[in-house]
């Protein structure tokens, strides 16, 4: 599973087509589908990416676990139209900001600067676009900063500059990198599948019958819910209030019980 | 393999910085202003950067030899640790290092010359020997090949026998001491599992058997050995597996090389542990563990008691109570 995070439709109809993804959602940002991938057309600006990302994620937060990748168009002083590049180094006013790189990844890396407007200033020695950091700075506080990545297509340099770009060309410029794209999110995608399965539905159900059993305070839910997890993995099995060795009166009584149960469990080398 | 090399600014032409560039010609290198910018971020993910560390090259500014926490020593009584190198090669599932640093990336500090200034400076402060230890937030040995640490260090040691050096490793790369001299002043310290605990526990690390077999040449060609039972892990049947290992360990190793035993119970700050246990909630060793007070979790106390004084009594057996060190329940295990 991937999340692909676009500025424009003429940017995403190359994804779109390749990962034959369907319209789910018109509004408040075009969002398409498949099941498995993902994909946002955010608008252009660092703003409409951070927005769209974060409403993304407010109304699918299980995908805070999958890679999710900033794909369009940039221009450069000097590197050819279509080249494209993994982004190394986000630059701020601050310092720069370097993505995590921990799988194989052969495209050439580049720097990139993120401005407000569209502009042919091209800045020295990096791309620049207009939401890449929107993107970047929004969604690293929810996903794993090894699974947020960007990757730019330059679509415009000193000697064809912006004007000439329109949608036709931009398409053309993103579908001849979409495999590119497509091999580097297959490559997040594997590493994303390191990361802990989420706490099991028994350890869920589990302790919603205590729950319903006594009052827990949301700290001693909290508790709970990391006790029961313990016994789990553990015992491969679930302590249930009737498994404990007597009725528990109180929350209090019932977490040190299962407090003790843990205590006594044996510790087999896995 | 390292694939992806950060080099801050102020290092890209240390010579250090570039031998090691040259070692991997085909790593994609990428210039950072300070190492931290890459490695103290919040949000990164420890477990999924091991399956692919980056390496940062950096320059270590400011304090370089710390005072190793109390009680961690083995005969000395000024002790220091310093760290050319934070994280390790291997991924020890007890390892206090994935609950104190938010990134899995090798940061080598290649200014090893600044190191040895102020080991120099410590001791010039210091009217007995001091001990200095290397492998705290790190294998010294490990990434002997890249770094190149341990040949410049025992040169410098090699002239200072006022200093005490100690090198801690689970690896076999000890080519750099076996092709010199032995110094009477450097400690060759091994951490040694059962084999049980070292397959489950010890990720990537070499097998007890090799280790053993890189210790036995080391000892053999006239060094001082440290043998670290740190942390000892209980588990079903730990007697048997623990006397077997202790039966195996001694019987190896030549006795009168053996220069201390240290040994030390599984244990961590409460907020290590609990990252710890979010990287891996899986993970059967950190779901047994328990709050020990409000500094530490370990094992439940009798196990840790039982454990503990099955490890004393075989270790002064073997080597007598003036060359064994327990480590108090006092701080983290190193790797």
């Amino acid at each position: 599973m991937s999340v692909y995070v676009v500025a424009l439709h003429a940017e995403a109809r190359p994804l779109i087509d390749a990962l034959r993804l369907k319209r789910r959602i018109d509004k408040p940002w075009p969002y398409y589908n498949n099941g498995e991938q993902h994909l946002l057309v955010s608008g252009m600006g660092a703003l409409n990416a951070a927005a769209a990302c974060g409403w993304l994620i407010g109304r699918q937060p299980a995908l805070d676990q999958e890679p999710w990748l900033n794909v369009g168009t940039a221009g450069h002083a000097s590197h050819s139209l279509g080249e494209t590049f993994w982004i190394e180094r986000l630059l701020e006013p601050k310092g720069s900001v370097y993505p995590a790189l921990h799988v194989k990844n052969n495209l050439p890396g580049e720097s990139l600067l993120s401005v407000e407007a569209p502009c042919e200033q091209y800045p020295a020695n990096s791309l620049v676009d207009m939401e890449g950091l929107g993107f970047y700075s929004t969604c690293s506080r929810f996903v794993p900063l090894e699974l947020l990545q960007l990757i730019k297509v330059v679509s415009d340099n000193s000697a064809n500059p912006l004007a000439q770009v329109d949608a036709t060309k931009t398409s053309a410029l993103i579908s001849n990198s979409v495999e590119q794209v497509l091999a580097f999110a297959e490559s997040l995608k594997q590493l994303a599948a390191c990361l802990p399965e989420p706490v099991s539905d028994a350890v869920e159900s589990c302790s919603a019958e205590y729950h319903t059993r006594m009052r827990f305070s949301h700290s001693q839910l909290l508790q709970l819910h990391k006790l029961l997890s313990r016994y789990h993995v553990l015992t491969d099995s679930l302590c249930g209030p009737a498994d404990l060795p007597s009725a528990p009166r109180d929350a209090k009584q019932a977490l040190a019980m299962l407090e003790a149960q843990i205590a006594a469990l044996p510790v087999v080398m896995q | 393999m390292i694939e992806t090399i950060y080099v801050e600014v102020a290092v890209r032409e240390h010579p250090r910085a570039l031998a090691v560039l040259r070692r991997f010609p085909r790593a994609r290198v990428i210039e950072c202003e300070r190492y931290g910018a890459i490695f103290n971020r919040a949000q990164q993910n420890f477990r999924l950067q091991k399956q692919k560390p980056a390496l940062v090259l950096a320059h270590k500014a400011g304090k370089r030899v710390l005072e190793a926490p109390a009680d961690y020593g083995i005969g000395g009584q000024r002790n220091y640790y310093f760290s050319h190198l934070l994280n390790c090669l291997y991924d020890c599932r007890y390892c206090f290092i994935q609950g104190m640093y938010r990134s899995a990336n090798y940061v080598l500090f290649v200014n090893y010359e600044d190191f040895f200034d102020d080991i120099a400076a410590t001791q010039a402060t210091l009217d007995q020997p001091g001990w200095y230890f290397s492998g705290y937030d790190c294998d010294s040995l490990a990434m002997e090949p890249v770094t190149g640490f341990v040949a410049d260090t025992l040169d410098w040691f090699a002239q200072h026998p006022d200093a005490n050096l100690e090198l801690r490793t689970k690896s076999t790369q000890v080519r750099s001491l076996l092709n010199r001299e032995p110094l009477s002043n450097v400690v060759v310290a091994c951490s040694l599992s059962p084999d049980p605990v070292a397959r489950s526990l010890e990720h990537q690390a070499p097998s007890l058997d090799k280790r053993l077999a890189a210790l036995e040449k080391v000892a053999r060609s006239g060094w001082p050995i440290g043998l670290r039972f740190d942390p000892l892990i209980w588990c079903d049947d730990y007697q048997n597996v623990y006397q077997e290992f202790f039966d195996t360990v001694f019987s190896r190793l030549p006795n009168q090389s053996i220069h201390s035993v240290s040994t030390g119970s599984f244990r961590l700050p409460p907020d290590f542990h609990q990252k710890i246990s979010r990287l891996y909630p899986q993970d059967q060793l950190l779901a047994g563990a328990q709050a020990r007070g409000k500094r530490w979790v370990g094992f439940p106390e009798d196990r840790e008691s039982s454990l503990l004084s099955l490890a004393r009594q075989r270790v002064v057996d073997a080597v007598g109570e003036e060359r064994f060190f327990p480590c108090q329940f006092e701080q983290p295990q190193p790797q």
